[in-house]
């Protein structure tokens, strides 16, 4: 009888178990990506099952100092309103994506006209746009609503509070730019139809900036080369060539 | 087997049946030791604390008294300070360290049909619920924020009813509390200025730092 009852209730138990172990949830924080498509042999890929490391930012001159000076690639970003999203779900995506340090950033709103939050089933997801163009904002032309997060707000002492969060994925730079100018893919640029290579970060006080050029600038020439796709910029990201001159469209 | 349902139907009573194991997303890291004793001086901290999702100090999490407590003792054992004392965020001194800690539980979503399933089942189906402990420290000097590490750390709780004596063995308590105190020492050890080699694990251009010690932004070459 005991043997039985081993075998009826124990083991399916005991293989109900391990398989929960072999599954991966639902990461809200890759439903939300943004920026595909940016190339992994640009940026140093940090192991699988590394943990990356994790910040909180207070202003977003951390990220644009990261960038410029940290020498960190923005590989994507993730933001989320209504609810409190535990941050192991970044650092589960980062370590899937090779990212070695994820910035966090949350506020707190009151919002005192939606006291119920039960009065909206779903989270709005705003998707914003690369922040390699400035502070990681949602601007106004590149936002929605979606149900992608089906699960009612929690309001235990919450109640009438909005919660904005946002992530950012960075790894750190395989190459080094002695011109001091970083290149992005126009399909990364959401929302933009433009198919012109623009330069995504200029160095304070490198000869691009020098030269006056600005981030998010399409760029024209490199080295007197006319540039239509980004495989021309190819040999120049990876240091294969270096950058003597660089023309760009002024806008 | 008769003899065994009225046994089966007071375990879940007796016992909780679960076993809690933190999944490892926080390092677990010794103190450093300071380059002199009291080198950062007299030192100012506030803590903002929120827990939701039903997780409450009977589920095993610091009350925040607790919490309190135990930053203040983890400081003073650093031995890097000469004083350090509770304050609220607007009365902070020259140095000024900012904890904030965020409990969150299973998500409703998940809840309902985990609690359902617990229930109906009797714990015979085992099912499981992370917790979470989202911890972070901005350090202040002068007012202004410096450097800002995180943690994150979750706790998977596996309810089965042959997980009984995981009370006994590793007790809520004692578990969130090896948990918090893994948490809030990662993040004391990130202090600048506690050790010459604090930060040597992360970004060694840390730009916030630069601007700490009053360095001016170096371009490429």
């Amino acid at each position: 009888m005991r043997v039985g009852f081993f075998r009826s209730c124990c083991l399916p138990g005991l293989a109900f178990l391990l398989a929960s172990c072999t599954g991966r949830p639902y990461n809200p924080y890759e439903h939300n990506f943004r920026i595909p498509g940016r190339p992994v042999d640009e940026y140093v890929r940090v192991e699988r099952g590394t943990v990356p490391r994790l910040e909180e930012i207070t202003d977003w001159d951390r990220l644009r100092a990261a960038q410029e000076e940290g020498g960190y690639v923005v590989l994507g970003t993730s933001a989320f309103t209504q609810t409190w999203v535990p941050r192991r779900f970044a650092l589960d995506f980062a370590s899937r994506l090779g990212a070695s340090l994820v910035l966090v950033f949350h506020h707190n709103k009151e919002e005192k006209s939606r006291p119920d939050p039960y009065a909206s089933r779903f989270v709005r997801a705003v998707h914003h746009r690369p922040s390699v163009f400035g502070p990681v904002m949602p601007p106004d032309n590149y936002s929605w609503t979606t149900p992608v997060f089906p699960e009612i707000p929690k309001a235990d002492g919450n109640a009438g509070v909005v919660r904005y969060q946002y992530a950012c994925f960075l790894a750190k730079r395989r190459y080094v730019n002695p011109f001091g100018v970083y290149f992005i893919r126009p399909e990364s640029i959401p929302g933009s139809r433009d198919t012109r290579v623009r330069t995504a970060l200029v160095v304070p006080g490198s000869p691009a900036a020098r030269q006056g050029i600005k981030p998010g600038d399409p760029v024209k020439r490199i080295n007197g080369e006319m540039v239509t796709s980004f495989q021309d910029v190819l040999p120049y990201v990876t240091n294969r060539r270096a950058i003597r001159s660089l023309e760009v469209y002024h806008e | 087997m008769s003899r065994l349902w009225p046994v089966l139907f007071l375990l879940p009573l007796l016992t909780t049946g679960c076993l809690r194991l933190p999944l490892g997303y926080a390092p677990d890291e010794p103190p450093v030791r300071v380059v002199s004793e009291g080198c950062l001086g007299a030192a100012t901290f506030s803590l903002d604390y929120f827990s939701e999702g039903d997780l409450t100090a009977e589920d095993g999490i610091a009350a925040e008294e607790e919490l309190e407590t135990m930053l203040k003792e983890l400081l003073e054992r650093s031995r890097a300070f000469t004083r350090v004392k509770r304050v609220s965020l607007a009365e902070k001194d020259h140095c000024h360290l900012h904890f904030t800690a965020h409990y969150s539980n299973v998500r409703p979503a998940e809840r309902v049909p985990v609690r359902t399933l617990m229930f109906c089942s009797l714990l015979i189906v085992p099912v499981w619920f992370t917790s979470d402990l989202d911890f972070s420290l901005t350090v202040y000097l002068d007012g202004k924020p410096v450097v800002s590490p995180a943690v994150s750390e979750s706790l998977r709780n596996y309810v089965w009813l042959f997980f009984f004596p995981g009370e006994l063995i590793a007790p809520r308590r004692r578990v969130w509390r090896a948990t918090e105190s893994r948490c809030a020492q990662y993040l004391i050890n990130r202090i600048p200025g506690l050790h010459p080699k604090a930060h040597d694990a992360g970004l060694k251009s840390d730009s916030v730092e630069k601007r700490a010690k009053g360095l001016e932004k170096k371009a490429l070459p």
